[in-house]
């Protein structure tokens, strides 16, 4: 089974439950011109424990790995659980939506994106960026800000960027030496 | 800028061409990339272990794909 399964399988789970949900990190990094490996698929959803209990029952009935103390566990810290199909080897994370303005304004601009005929929620370019930069600035990784730098030249090639909400929230997050660093990679700075 | 190991003029050029793709095909791109690099880490397995099994390899692999110390039970 190949991973265009795995995306497709879950996403159908995610409308079978109607679970809000937004693809993110290296796969909305790709959507967006970035194409950047990685071993797993992230998704933000919002959702509440009655559909995380037909989500996890979904998943079940088509071989997942998935628990339904983690999800319950997760939504009540507003963290993240993992899924795992054992045939392909995919791993998903569903991470909650942070009751927080950012978060909130981040899942209001998800786009509609089509994938094998089935609709899916991405994060917008900027949130895209904006949300690599905190994740960076949380030590998770210096490569989120090389892809940040990376996503930014591809931009400056063919598309547009909402630069001021960028910097509104780089400045309301306290991202500014994360994205300075990003600007330096592109060779903007 | 930083250190590439891409000519410039090659860099413009796959940009130019991954930039007119729809998103859709950088998704699917993207999610063949995924399924090259599981196929990679499941050789360096085997190649480690050449007497297990594939049921023991694909074990292996679904268990590294989690952070060490995170797997959980059963894998």
């Amino acid at each position: 089974m190949s991973m265009s399964e795995v995306l497709r399988r879950v996403t159908d789970a995610l409308h079978t439950t109607e679970i809000q949900h937004m693809l993110v990190g290296s796969f909305a990094c790709s959507i967006h011109g970035y194409l950047r490996s990685t071993a797993g698929i992230d998704f933000v959803i919002d959702a509440n424990p009655e559909q995380l209990q037909k989500l996890i029952q979904e998943l079940k009935n088509k071989d997942y790995y998935a628990q339904t103390g983690d999800a319950l566990e997760a939504w009540r810290n507003r963290s993240m659980f993992n899924v795992m199909d054992t045939l392909a080897g995919g791993k998903i994370d569903f991470i909650f939506v942070k009751p927080r303005p950012y978060s909130r304004e981040e899942f209001r601009r998800r786009r509609r994106s089509v994938f094998e005929e089935i609709s899916l929620f991405v994060a917008s370019i900027e949130d895209t960026m904006v949300s690599k930069l905190e994740w960076a600035k949380l030590g998770e990784s210096a490569r989120q800000v090389e892809d940040v730098g990376r996503l930014l030249q591809k931009i400056s090639i063919s598309g547009s960027l909402d630069q001021a909400y960028i910097d509104k929230w780089v400045n309301e997050l306290g991202l500014i030496s994360q994205w300075s660093e990003a600007k330096r990679i592109a060779g903007f700075e | 800028m930083p250190i590439s190991d891409t000519k410039p003029e090659i860099q413009a050029m796959q940009d130019r061409i991954i930039m007119a793709m729809t998103e859709e095909q950088r998704l699917r791109l993207a999610l063949e990339m995924c399924d090259l690099s599981y196929a990679f880490a499941k050789a360096g397995i085997r190649r480690h272990h050449p007497d297990w099994s594939e049921e023991q390899v694909h074990r292996e692999f679904l268990r590294s794909l989690f952070p060490p110390g995170t797997a959980p039970s059963g894998f």
